[in-house]
């Protein structure tokens, strides 16, 4: 788990430079990316339910990041993104397109079921904790 | 204050944030905050993901209006920082609006890093992926050479073709090809973890978010135009995929029969 969580700290940092991220929020990026996928792996363990891990570990991450951005005075956006990507059902795209190509229906329904669950988890996750800190912006403008 | 040149950097900075893939919200916020500094209480700003307008009702009168079409989008977080920084400094009057104008000039051509760096981080992001997706350690060193194959193409590609449809499509078309036949020679790579470690970065993670932020947040237009824009490119990743898998099973047949 410790391996996969430093494998997960290399993608989100590197995704950052390659996102032209600024030289000093890089760490905080793959810091951000490492966590959400520990998280994610530890929800997995408990639950094996990957709807749930996905949202957990993206609503945790929003958090992350809304605190990061408050702190650093930065956009959500340069945390959030390259660290989002590892919980992006981008296998699940791949395999749907894998069952087509040998003909099964089926296998292929699955995955496109699954991948618009996943989507839909992690679209949730971020909005929950997008509402809140806009209201507390909202409060701190009046 | 100089309501034309404050029009003018606002317009700017929009169209710099739009341009880097920052969401509608964040622009116009930010084109709202510095028009807000003209002291006029009419001012409007529209932004879609394909165009900005706004306009602005100057002291004596005189509607400023102006519409900006944004025709390519790309991924530039340094640039979205900039220019969040350049606007928050002139809403706090520590600079003045000649200065920010000039401060926006330059990041619109600002790179943070340089293309080598950038090729090796996307190798390296290729090479992590590998351990998220449950790779063992070969597959971690030969996703080093699909991700290799990946930035050649990227280089080799953007000359020939413009449509990122189909710069995808035949990138994936190759990875698959090659993970195909990798993992013919050597046993131990499971070619499926590579291939999908190496799809990773052309993903649509960002369009997708932005789309999701963009819808929740009440701005339809723009949340469908991105929706559509990761669909496009999902579906152009997924039949390079197919092709390239196809293009190996075939030949891997022949050879074999």
């Amino acid at each position: 788990m410790i391996l996969k969580m430093i494998g997960a700290f290399l993608a989100t940092a590197a995704l950052s430079v390659v996102f032209e991220a600024p030289r000093k929020y890089i760490l905080h990026a793959g810091i951000a990316g490492a966590m959400s996928w520990g998280i994610y792996l530890a929800v997995m363990e408990w639950k094996s339910n990957a709807v749930i891990a996905t949202f957990v570990a993206t609503a945790i991450l929003t958090l992350i990041s809304h605190t990061m951005a408050v702190i650093c005075k930065a956009p959500v956006t340069m945390f959030l993104i390259p660290a989002v990507i590892p919980l992006v059902p981008g296998a699940g795209m791949y395999r749907v397109a894998y069952s087509l190509l040998y003909e099964n229906g089926p296998a292929a329904a699955m995955y496109g079921y699954q991948t618009l669950q996943l989507a839909g988890a992690i679209a949730f996750g971020i909005f929950f904790i997008d509402v809140l800190f806009r209201n507390r912006q909202l409060l701190h403008r009046k | 204050m100089d309501q034309k040149l404050c029009f003018e950097t606002a317009m700017l900075a929009g169209e710099i944030a739009l341009c880097s893939g920052s969401e509608i919200f964040r622009v116009e916020d930010t084109m709202s905050r510095i028009l807000s500094l003209t002291g006029t209480d009419q001012v409007d700003v529209y932004a879609t993901t394909t165009g900005i307008i706004a306009t602005l009702k100057c002291t004596d009168g005189t509607p400023l209006t102006g519409v900006k079409r944004i025709a390519a989008r790309s991924n530039n977080l340094n640039r979205i920082y900039l220019v969040n920084e350049v606007s928050r400094a002139v809403c706090a009057g520590k600079i003045s609006m000649e200065e920010a104008y000039d401060r926006l000039c330059g990041i619109r051509e600002q790179k943070e890093y340089k293309a080598a760096i950038l090729n090796v981080c996307l190798v390296l992001a290729v090479m992590g992926f590998t351990t998220i997706f449950g790779g063992n350690r070969y597959d971690f060193i030969f996703a080093g050479v699909t991700g290799l194959i990946l930035v050649g193409m990227d280089l080799l590609l953007s000359k020939v073709i413009y449509s990122d449809f189909m710069k995808d499509l035949v990138k994936t078309m190759c990875i698959a090809f090659t993970a195909g036949v990798i993992g013919n020679f050597v046993p131990m790579v499971h070619s499926e973890v590579v291939i999908i470690s190496t799809i990773m970065p052309l993903v649509p993670g960002i369009p997708i978010t932005n789309a999701i932020r963009d819808t929740l947040q009440g701005d339809y237009m723009s949340g469908l135009a991105r929706v559509a824009e990761s669909l496009v490119m999902a579906v152009g990743i997924a039949i390079g995929a197919g092709v390239g898998l196809g293009l190996f099973t075939l030949i891997e047949n022949s050879i074999l029969v």
